[in-house]
């Protein structure tokens, strides 16, 4: 896959060869797990660059690269959850229970393959929706609209907004688990 | 939405922004190597550093065993490259009345020479009183690093000297993440300019300064302040919000009670457009009129309806709170724009009615709602609040006709944590386990500390009550504070009737007593 440019001017994890470098083969092995862990805890980009850049420092200064994946990636994973907790504001009991989903996660799926399967099967599952739920999806997550200017936009109420987005995210979430576990 | 749906939530958010905006995970391998070659100048690559270590392998084991033999000893996973500081909190410190404190560090109060003397080394927190200690030199000579330090704290009560020498020298604090410098009235221009040479400073609370003498431009030169808290300033004026409008890099933002901010400034509000957290409790635009004897205030505008708008477009907006800020009808609909706003606190304003607050939630998906005191709210809004099953929070304090059976509804909410209805009703369990807390006195260096053992720590408004054991009386033999209809008094206590109750007021850390039997 070619390096992709992103909005922070980063360019996609993904690269042609494996680096032969140990360390630049450690960060590539993780660097994509811990990182969307980070921004499904909550942190801005900016924020995810930042620690799971500190988290990586802090394994190598344990020499973490040198340990078998699993417990690298166990390593990274505790880690970058400490870092979060000591940097964000959230409630500590909401902070803890959102780590404890964002956890389950990422033994389930972002450790092997760094979420890279999630995202193609919401990349597949989205060529599935009619034009106005993907217009509806991309509206409020993306152009991040109120319902009410949504429902604006596509011509129903805000209760139809509603109520198109819980379906069409019902729809994605079965789709993706088809694709994922079929 | 609970947990498991906010994180859902995140992923679809995240997963679509990689899809659709290309905000997918950057590669850091550069910018990982840059740092770690630069944190160890000459450091070889993992693979070289293995070989060079190969003959002093032994050494290493033997490192490693001592190493391993400690962390066990301190119950630290071994493995495990840091800790937060909830991990550090949450080990067993029965005997600390930090213990009860909501979130924060584990701060070190120091308000004796001899406490600052005592300090351990590697303290990361300080609540310091110069009203006592004026010495900072020797703090920063005992805690070179020190994270948050709070010399302004509401909670000592105490004044603050603080000076631009001080100030001077507290930017010596590399490490310095939090500094509370509020009501220190002597510090000037010079004195804020110093703080640039804090690289990692995010929080910074300046609540009561000399606002009309200061350049707040000097922030700007601050390189990682994200977080601004200049609440109940009487002094805060136009001048200083337009300096605080400059500093787009702020994400929260409390203004409380600076009750000279005009409504043109507010208005500008939206070019901060990082806010996540914004309190302008209090702001109502009612200011002491110049000269006037006795309460005599101004009315002014505080919070129109172009304010509010201008706060609804905050496009990250979470959390918002304006008590009390005489808010017109039309202005809290506006409200309902904010696109990611899940915590309002709106109580005490009269405009609030029950069609208003209606518009208000059915455009947004609140996490955490307050409407105390809004008299115009009736019991038939209450009902509807009680289908908002995202709701974790709610404020209904002051509301008379909050009935027994919406109480228990609104409690049966499958994400409703917290529920205020009128002070001092306990609804909040936080454990039902033993807890402790140590009573001392600091200003009575012959007290003797003294625990208890308490059966429930259940927190009401800003209160935290603790139930001794029914069976149990409690031998205590220090000095307290008693609060009760007559009044609040010193008094020393040699024993506590079983069934007695305690109270700590978060805001002032002392520990009261109702000596009402239950």
């Amino acid at each position: 896959m070619e390096p992709s440019p992103t909005l922070t001017g980063h360019t996609s994890a993904h690269s042609a060869a494996p680096p032969s470098d140990p360390l630049d083969r450690f960060v590539e092995r993780h660097q994509k797990a811990i990182w969307r862990y980070l921004r499904l805890l909550g942190a801005t980009t900016a924020d995810a660059d930042d620690l799971t850049q500190e988290a990586f420092l802090i394994a190598l200064r344990k020499q973490v690269e040198a340990r078998p994946t699993g417990e690298a990636a166990a390593f990274l994973h505790r880690t970058a959850r400490n870092l979060w907790r000591n940097r964000t504001r959230d409630d500590k009991r909401r902070a803890a229970k959102l780590i404890e989903v964002a956890d389950r996660i990422f033994v389930a799926e972002l450790a092997d393959d760094g979420g890279d399967r999630w995202v193609d099967a919401l990349r597949a599952c989205l060529s599935t929706l009619s034009e106005r739920a993907r217009s509806a999806i991309h509206l409020f997550y993306i152009d991040r609209l109120s319902r009410l200017d949504i429902g604006a936009k596509l011509g129903i109420r805000e209760n139809g907004v509603k109520t198109l987005l819980q379906r069409t995210r019902a729809h994605l979430g079965r789709c993706i688990e088809r694709t994922i576990r079929p | 939405m609970n947990a498991a749906e906010t994180i859902e939530e995140r992923r679809f958010e995240c997963g679509l922004a990689e899809i659709e905006d290309g905000v997918t995970p950057p590669d850091l391998r550069d910018r990982i190597r840059t740092a770690w070659e630069t944190e160890q100048p000459g450091a070889d690559s993992p693979e070289r550093r293995g070989l060079r270590w190969l003959p002093a392998a032994a050494l290493i084991l033997l490192g490693i065993a001592i190493v391993f033999v400690i962390a066990l000893q301190s119950d630290r996973d071994p493995n495990d490259g840091t800790r937060s500081t909830d991990e550090q909190r949450d080990e067993p410190q029965h005997f600390d009345d930090q213990e009860i404190d909501r979130g924060g560090p584990d701060w070190a109060v120091v308000t004796t020479t001899q406490e600052l003397e005592a300090l351990p080394h590697e303290t990361a927190a300080v609540m310091l009183s110069t009203e006592q200690v004026e010495d900072i030199a020797t703090l920063i000579r005992r805690c070179p690093d020190l994270q948050q330090l709070s010399v302004g704290s509401r909670r000592l009560q105490s004044r603050s000297d603080l000076t631009d020498a001080d100030l001077a020298q507290i930017a010596t604090l590399h490490k310095l993440r939090h500094l509370d410098i509020s009501r220190a009235k002597n510090i000037t221009t010079t004195g804020l300019r110093e703080l640039r040479h804090l690289p990692r400073l995010e929080s910074l609370a300046i609540g009561g300064l000399r606002f009309a003498e200061l350049d707040l431009a000097v922030l700007a030169d601050l390189p990682a302040l994200i977080d601004l808290d200049a609440s109940e300033s009487s002094s805060f004026d136009g001048n200083s919000m337009r300096d605080v409008l400059e500093l787009r890099r702020l994400r929260a933002l409390n203004l409380t009670a600076c009750s000279m901010i005009d409504s043109a400034e507010l208005a500008r509000i939206a070019e901060l457009d990082d806010l996540r957290v914004l309190h302008l409790d209090f702001v109502n635009g009612r200011r002491p009129a110049r000269g006037g004897r006795g309460q005599h205030y101004v009315e002014g505008r505080g919070i129109t309806e172009r304010v509010a708008r201008s706060i609804a477009s905050l496009p990250v907006l979470e959390t918002l709170s304006l008590r009390d800020c005489r808010l017109p009808a039309a202005a809290i609909r506006s409200l309902g724009g904010a696109p990611r706003l899940r915590s309002l606190d709106i109580g005490q304003n009269p405009q609030l009615d029950d069609t208003t607050l209606r518009i208000l939630m059915s455009r947004l998906e609140l996490r955490g709602l307050g409407i105390a005191y809004c008299s115009q709210i009736s019991a038939d809004t209450m009902n509807d609040l009680a289908d908002e099953h995202s709701l974790e929070w709610l404020d209904v304090s002051g509301l008379e006709w909050v009935e027994q059976t919406i109480r228990e509804r609104l409690r049966s909410l499958p994400n409703l944590q917290q529920v205020r209805t009128s002070l001092g009703t306990p609804l909040r369990l936080l454990s039902d386990g033993p807890a402790w807390i140590r009573v001392s006195d600091r200003r009575d260096a012959d007290a003797a500390d003294a625990t208890i053992r308490f059966d429930a720590l259940v927190q009401s408004h800003d209160m935290f009550w603790l139930d001794t054991t029914a069976d149990e009386t409690v031998q205590l033999d220090t000095f307290i504070h008693v609060f009760d209809p007559t009044g609040r008094r010193r008094i020393k206590v040699h024993e506590l009737p079983a069934g007695t109750r305690l109270a700590r007021f978060d805001q002032f850390g002392a520990i009261y007593v109702d000596s009402a039997p239950r």
